[in-house]
């Protein structure tokens, strides 16, 4: 009974946690600019992150071991180094975007500017943390992260062409703004395959104590939680597509994507956007926040759990509560959520092969996961779409930022 | 006679103490080369500028300087001689307490001068 309820737990968790203001304006922006025509890389970035998330919970069933602890086991220290310095520079941008996605929020429902949010975020997120359970931060987020489902009800009362919808799925080049159609095909990537879900899925999977009889409730949490959470990011897009695109209007602020939600639901869009958003992202920033205590912690042998209290765990908690205020900076200094976000999944696209190439050599090492290695599938799915993000962020990204 | 493949298979696992607490990672192996003997594995050591020399000799200074200035100032990395170590396996279990070594200098040194100070430290809930 308990493993159906963490079933259903797990999905919930899945959906609320896939979309955050990463996915929600990469997606937007696409719609609005390109219509459906970039929902494949939306699939392709759902497709790999199913195969990630299924390998997290499938490692650390068999091994009781998270990804971050293989990585060091089998790379050794400097690798390690390499990728806590990469990953932390990046996700701390990412941090930095989700503190402003529930500042934005804020700021759209009260009218108070979100550099005055930035603080007070940094501040609830941070007790949550600390006086939290793992649990508590899982359960409670996503629940109410359910609201994001707003973006399907959209979608679905706009009546679109879904022949048109279904012919976004097949990659296509487009007819005029190629580097602006790419960089953003990158940043939905991005956006899609958060190497900080899968340090956050293992490591729960170690502290709730799975072992190889979680194996097909995993396999199920991550295929069906992973589909649905990319599907609500496909209404995001379907959703621009058919109210932005017609008027011309290119998404450069959080407020157009909420504005763009009262046009299918009148009387409860914009609230449930901004309701959504401001708890979607916090889900986010408690599972980065922990996501790099747990890169941290796992990769240099200290005792770790967020299940602990702070004194129990002391350098496990030192570290994000040093992060949090650094996150509030930019924010701080006006710099614009949205600028910050898509710079940031940009740059998870062009990591992203550092934090999984050496995940995927530990799933098919029989030494951590016994019978239960990777099948010819999942390597050579997770291998093409890691490398193609990789070589798309590697040209995009500074013809993108420095181009003409 | 076991065979071990020492840095496949000891150096950078996980360090447990014989309460299964963590207690860093083998971050480096000691071996002692006796005049005209054969070279014999001493000990395992972890922490302080252990792991940071393997990067490079020159990071060993400004890590020296961080901790003094910022640290438990026992810069003396944790040795555990190799008669310690009872099991190797996906971790490294050592016949030890980790309250009596030094692995455990920066976990009580960040617990009283920055968690101890922030009021909930104590319990969750």
């Amino acid at each position: 009974m308990k493993k159906y309820l963490q079933v259903a737990l797990g999905i919930i968790t899945s959906i609320g946690g896939f979309l955050e203001i990463g996915s929600v304006t990469t997606s937007a922006q696409a719609g609005a600019k390109f219509g459906f025509q970039l929902l494949w890389p939306i699939a392709l970035g759902t497709l790999c992150l199913i195969f990630l998330v299924e390998m997290s919970g499938r490692l650390a069933a068999v091994s009781k071991h998270t990804i971050v602890a293989a990585m060091r086991d089998r790379f050794g220290f400097r690798f390690y180094a390499i990728v806590l310095v990469l990953m932390v520079l990046v996700t701390y941008l990412v941090l930095a975007a989700e503190i402003g996605g529930i500042a934005l929020s804020l700021q759209m429902s009260t009218g108070l500017g979100f550099p005055w949010w930035a603080i007070p975020v940094v501040l609830i997120v941070w007790l949550l943390l600390w006086k939290g359970t793992f649990e508590v931060i899982e359960n409670g987020s996503s629940l109410l992260g359910l609201m994001t489902v707003a973006f399907a009800v959209a979608a679905w009362r706009l009546h679109p062409n879904w022949s048109a919808v279904a012919s976004g799925l097949i990659p296509t080049r487009p007819d005029s703004h190629a580097a602006s159609y790419w960089f953003i095909a990158v940043s939905i990537l991005g956006a899609s395959i958060s190497p900080y879900l899968m340090y956050f899925y293992s490591s729960g999977a170690v502290e709730d104590e799975w072992d190889a009889s979680y194996l097909g409730i995993n396999r199920f949490i991550a295929a069906f939680g992973m589909l649905f959470g990319g599907l609500l990011a496909g209404a995001v897009l379907v959703v621009a597509a058919m109210v932005l695109k017609p008027r011309g209007i290119e998404v450069d602020t959080f407020q157009q994507v909420a504005l763009m939600q009262s046009v299918p639901l009148p009387n409860w869009g914009f609230e449930l956007f901004v309701g959504g958003m401001a708890v979607a992202c916090l889900g986010a920033a408690l599972e980065i926040s922990l996501a790099i205590s747990y890169l941290f912690s796992q990769g240099l042998g200290w005792n770790w759990s967020e299940n602990g209290a702070p004194d129990k765990e002391a350098r496990f908690s030192v570290v994000y509560t040093i992060l949090l205020p650094l996150a509030s900076i930019p924010l701080l200094l006006g710099i614009d959520p949205v600028k910050i976000t898509i710079l940031s999944m940009a740059l998870t696209a062009a990591v992203l092969p550092a934090a999984i190439a050496p995940f995927l050599v530990v799933m098919n090492d029989k030494e951590f996961v016994g019978e239960h290695t990777n099948g010819i599938i999942s390597n050579t799915v997770v291998v093409i779409i890691m490398l193609m993000s990789f070589v798309l962020a590697v040209v995009s990204i500074p013809l993108q930022y420095f181009g003409s | 006679m076991a065979k071990i493949d020492l840095v496949r298979d000891v150096l950078d696992k996980q360090m447990l103490d014989r309460n299964d607490c963590e207690m860093g990672r083998v971050d480096g192996l000691v071996i002692e080369v006796p005049e005209g003997g054969q070279p014999r594995l001493v000990r395992l050591e972890s922490g302080a500028t252990v792991p940071f020399a393997r990067i490079g000799k020159w990071l060993v200074g400004p890590v020296r300087k961080i901790e003094r200035m910022f640290g438990p100032k026992r810069l003396t990395p944790v040795r555990i001689p190799w008669s310690k170590v009872v099991k190797l396996g996906r971790d490294v279990h050592l016949d030890v307490d980790a309250e009596e070594t030094t692995a455990l200098a920066w976990e009580k040194w960040v617990e009283k001068a920055i968690i101890d100070r922030i009021p909930g430290a104590r319990g969750k809930g």
